[in-house]
């Protein structure tokens, strides 16, 4: 399965942006082969229509689960559509290797 | 100086004594349409009517939630307050839609058009759960969902679900 996350910076502890498609970087990372990549977010200076191309490019990834700190109710849709699981961590200070963490927990994960 | 904002903006020059009526160009805009929520989308676009030349005729547009006001009243047969609690309505709303649907199936039928499926204010109904080993809160696409879909826990408290 592959994760991705939202995050204010490219590195291990950078934390989770509460917003999705405006984030900074998506930190992406695939549970069957454990490579990771930081993918610098173009989209987030636009004025319209980037929850719809960030969706596209998240499709284009294989993403099967996105985290966020929040989802916007159009980027919901779009993902409920693309059956995208969400995720939502409230906590604002949990970076993406306390993410990572849980995420390997879950053996199906790495299948 | 006295401003009042309403269709007619009035100011008031007491050095003057001028009343100066000035017309307020601000538009009014109707308010806005509540959003519906619906279970699914149909996997279908519509419906065609066969056995005769139909194509040519211009098609009905009925939108998502007057499909799901069908779909809640007659098909599973709810009352209309229940199926306006499932579809996060006020009961009247719900029934102007309902009927607006059924006057458009009517004419689809009576003239034999077809039946575009498009449109509408409508967000899928997804429901919510917490988990108690990561803390996140996420989504589950059904109700057979019984584990986290970050961790795998099984601790998870459903908070909002379908309500079909």
């Amino acid at each position: 399965m592959i994760l991705a996350i939202s995050s204010t910076g490219n590195r291990l502890h950078s934390t989770v942006d509460e917003r999705f498609a405006r984030c900074p970087w998506f930190f992406i990372y695939n549970g069957k082969t454990e490579a990771y990549g930081f993918y610098p977010n173009n989209l987030n200076e636009k004025l319209e229509g980037v929850g719809q191309q960030v969706v596209q490019f998240m499709i284009e990834n294989k993403v099967q689960l996105v985290v966020s700190g929040n989802f916007g109710q159009k980027i919901k849709q779009e993902l409920d559509k693309a059956s995208i699981g969400l995720v939502i961590f409230e906590n604002k200070n949990i970076n993406m290797e306390e993410v990572l963490h849980f995420f390997q927990l879950n053996p199906k994960h790495k299948l | 100086m006295l401003f009042i904002n309403i269709n007619w903006a009035i100011s008031i020059d007491i050095e003057q004594m001028f009343v100066i009526f000035v017309p307020n160009k601000i538009p009014f805009m109707p308010r806005l349409k509540h959003f519906c929520k619906i279970s699914k989308e149909p996997a279908f676009k519509g419906f065609q009517p066969f056995g005769g030349n139909f194509q040519s005729e211009s098609p009905i547009v009925i939108g998502l939630e007057e499909v799901e006001a069908i779909r809640r009243c007659d098909y599973e047969l709810l009352t209309q307050e229940q199926a306006s609690v499932h579809m996060g309505v006020s009961r009247p709303t719900l029934t102007r839609i309902y009927e607006s649907a059924r006057r458009k199936v009517a004419t689809a039928f009576a003239e034999g058009r077809p039946i575009i499926i498009e449109g509408g204010r409508v967000f899928t109904d997804t429901g919510w759960a917490n988990c108690a080993r990561c803390g996140c809160r996420f989504s589950i696409s059904g109700n057979k969902q019984k584990n986290c879909s970050l961790c795998g826990s099984a601790e998870i408290s459903v908070t909002e679900t379908h309500k079909s």
